[in-house]
């Protein structure tokens, strides 16, 4: 019996960054190569970031992946209470990261990976991890060589 | 280079658990293979679009604009 891989809600950046490869942020490109020793899940609000940021040919190539290999990719099109939204609000986050943080709460994800940096500072003494793509991947078991 | 049916002996010649490790493995190199030439697609549009080099700090002001963008449409205060 093999154990489920871990599920991380990838954050925008990380996405876009990584389809780049941004050499700035190298590790968003390294940690999309090893999709599927993780499960990511993304939320509604990083759906509709990715539908502005990537053209229609690239939105429909990127949807044809990910229906293709649910088994690695989950996509949640459901939104978060407005609660959930205002309680992390309150607690530092601007509004969007709010939603992602909600979202990461309504999915049962314990671990966002996001390179935003104010994201990464911001949400303290809360039940969700934020890991930047360089600490998600160092989770990872190596490679062989 | 192998033929089909001689890769086939191969695999069904692995155990049930290596037969699903080599099944697995496959799909995620095919998953990695797509991801990257949707990643070749967008960066030859970023580059016609002479877009490819901008800072990363001119990203992340687009990035946060989309979000707050979207976050204040579907949760407005």
């Amino acid at each position: 019996m093999t154990t489920p891989p871990e599920r991380w809600l990838l954050d925008t950046n990380v996405w876009i960054f990584g389809l780049r490869r941004e050499v700035a942020f190298s590790a968003c490109a390294q940690l999309l190569d090893r999709v599927g020793s993780f499960s990511a899940v993304i939320p509604f609000q990083v759906l509709k970031e990715l539908n502005l940021a990537l053209s229609e040919d690239e939105i429909r190539a990127f949807y044809r992946l990910t229906n293709q290999y649910s088994e690695f990719i989950e996509l949640s099109w459901d939104p978060v209470p407005v609660e959930r939204v205002k309680f992390y609000e309150k607690r530092g986050c601007r509004k969007g990261d709010a939603v992602i943080a909600a979202h990461a709460e309504a999915q049962g994800v314990t671990i966002i990976v996001s390179e935003n940096r104010q994201f990464l500072q911001t949400v303290k003494d809360l039940p969700v991890d934020i890991l930047t793509a360089a600490e998600a991947r160092a989770r990872l078991p190596q490679l062989p060589t | 280079m192998q033929s089909i049916d001689d890769l086939a002996n191969v695999i069904t010649d692995l155990d049930p658990s290596e037969q699903q490790a080599l099944l697995d493995k496959v799909a995620q190199l095919n998953f990695q293979k797509g991801l990257h030439d949707l990643a070749d697609k967008y960066r030859a549009r970023l580059a016609r679009q002479s877009q490819l080099n901008a800072p990363p700090e001119q990203v992340w002001t687009e990035l946060h604009r989309i979000r707050e963008q979207i976050a204040n449409h579907d949760y407005p205060a």
